[in-house]
């Protein structure tokens, strides 16, 4: 590990405690601290704990500043929007349901340094349309959507209305989604704004950490949160938290994720687990800091999807492989209607030939050898994608 | 004479930090954030509590013990900045 990163574990490690972190060793490189702080979201935070214990005119210090002003610049901007849109709903009679950062936030002590690019709501799908209506009215545009999740924007704020909360296998084949379909049952509130109970959301935030980790990759701030929701809610019931986690086949990833936080930031919490051996402490670690906060810049991410696949599957890998060639180029009339330019299918299942044909002549004029590439991932990759897997193994999943 | 602040711009505190921030119809009018002092700070809750410049002068010397006159010349620096920024409408703005 690098100064820097050492550096950057410890300013954690005190802001869990509660401290301020002292002064910065001369051999951490301050440009790679501050480009840690930034892909990790966390600039604000950063500034918040190293302020005094930079000089005023720092370079450092002056970044961190700029990124705690952005901090906290969006987060204003987002609450108002927040705010508008849960009493647009209120007022229109709709059930929602706030989670992810939008209520994790509460859980740091300065709610406005935790950052995230979107706010996500849950509806019923039965309230899709109004609440469509709604968001347009307010003064959003309606972006990609895909089939359990609306996007909004407007300004500088972006909202994720979802009606199923976890839509994405992780990698094996249990149902996740009829699972966490259930949030309802888990939440309450006052008719129209429901707040889930912790238990529930703790077991969502685990798999959506997997699903992260087996898709693109996982930041560190998304174990900083486990941390301080764990410790936001000392009353959680945890046997029935363990009892849901091996229903969901995770409970040996959270007593990794648990083992790594308690190392990385030598702090205590539930769940007895064993220390984690000190190759794979080393390989994630590194990992996490090569992705940044969603792992989108991280090349070794790209065989992330195919890897996924091919460990769901009981068929052998070459069959597999074909199949997921295929898929790529014939995909469904559920993908392909969700894409802008091929929207001409939507609700015309019957025009999915004549897009298939403009999809491959377009791929063949304009980006033949990244298509090509794409096609021949799960043959010319197994060694990628082997390593992937054995990474998923690696983390308990 | 009285202050007439720009609407959407709201004053937060984080973690010790004033700091008065773009949100609706400010924003894309002035700087995203920008940082004030706690001074600073004071003299603006004041201003959007309507006050004018004699009231906050009064106000903030009857407060600190300050002279007046040390008050308003702080004052005057303060908000001829934020006219510059365009925190506080100048009487062409208005």
């Amino acid at each position: 590990m690098t100064a820097a990163q050492d550096l950057f574990f410890r300013v954690l490690s005190d802001f869990l405690r509660g401290e301020t972190t002292g002064a910065v060793p001369p051999e951490v490189n301050s440009q790679e601290l501050a480009g840690l702080a930034r892909e990790h979201g966390l600039m604000g935070l950063f500034y918040s704990q190293l302020r005094d214990a930079l000089p005023a005119g720092s370079h450092l210090r002056q970044k961190l500043y700029s990124g705690f002003c952005s901090d906290v610049f969006f987060s204003v901007n987002r609450q108002e929007a927040l705010d508008q849109v849960a009493q647009a709903f209120s007022q229109g009679g709709i059930r929602f349901l706030p989670f992810k950062g939008t209520v994790v936030s509460h859980y740091y002590p300065e709610p406005r340094l935790r950052t995230m690019g979107d706010l996500d709501l849950l509806i019923h799908p039965h309230d899709r349309e109004k609440s469509h209506v709604i968001m347009l009215d307010l003064g959003f545009d309606s972006m990609v959507d895909n089939h359990a999740v609306w996007t909004y924007h407007r300004d500088v704020a972006i909202f994720e209305i979802h009606d199923h909360m976890m839509y994405d296998p992780l990698a094996n084949e249990l149902d996740y989604q009829t699972f966490f379909d259930r949030a309802w049952d888990y939440a309450a509130g006052d008719g129209t704004m429901e707040i889930l109970k912790p238990e529930f959301h703790f077991l969502y935030l685990i798999a959506h950490s997997a699903k992260h980790i087996i898709n693109k990759g996982y930041g560190i701030r998304g174990f900083l949160d486990l941390v301080l929701f764990v410790r936001g809610e000392p009353d959680m019931d945890w046997e029935w938290i363990a009892e849901k986690l091996r229903e969901l086949r995770l409970l040996d990833f959270t007593k990794t994720c648990f083992a790594l936080c308690r190392r990385w930031f030598g702090v205590a919490l539930p769940l007895e687990a064993p220390e984690v051996d000190d190759s794979f402490y080393r390989s994630a670690t590194e990992k996490l800091f090569r992705d940044g906060l969603w792992g989108f810049s991280n090349e070794e991410n790209v065989v992330g999807v195919s890897a996924r696949t091919i460990r769901r599957s009981r068929a052998p890998y070459f069959v597999t492989s074909c199949v997921m060639t295929v898929r790529k180029l014939f995909p469904s009339y559920r993908n392909m209607q969700l894409i802008p330019w091929y929207a001409f299918v939507d609700g015309r299942p019957w025009l999915l030939p004549v897009a298939w044909l403009y999809r491959f002549g377009y791929c063949v004029v304009h980006k033949a050898s990244h298509s090509s590439r794409l096609l021949r991932e799960p043959f010319s990759k197994t060694k990628e994608i082997r390593e992937r897997e054995q990474l998923i193994d690696s983390w308990g999943l | 004479m009285y202050y007439q602040l720009r609407p959407g711009v709201i004053l937060t505190e984080v973690c010790g930090e004033y700091l008065l921030v773009a949100a609706r119809e400010a924003r894309g009018k002035v700087a995203y954030a920008r940082g004030l002092n706690s001074g600073g700070a004071y003299f603006w809750k004041l201003m959007e509590q309507g006050l004018s410049h004699d009231e906050i002068v009064a106000h903030a010397a009857g407060e600190s013990g300050m002279e007046p006159a040390s008050v308003e010349a702080a004052l005057k620096r303060l908000t001829e900045a934020l006219t510059d920024a365009g925190y506080i409408l100048s009487e062409a703005q208005r």
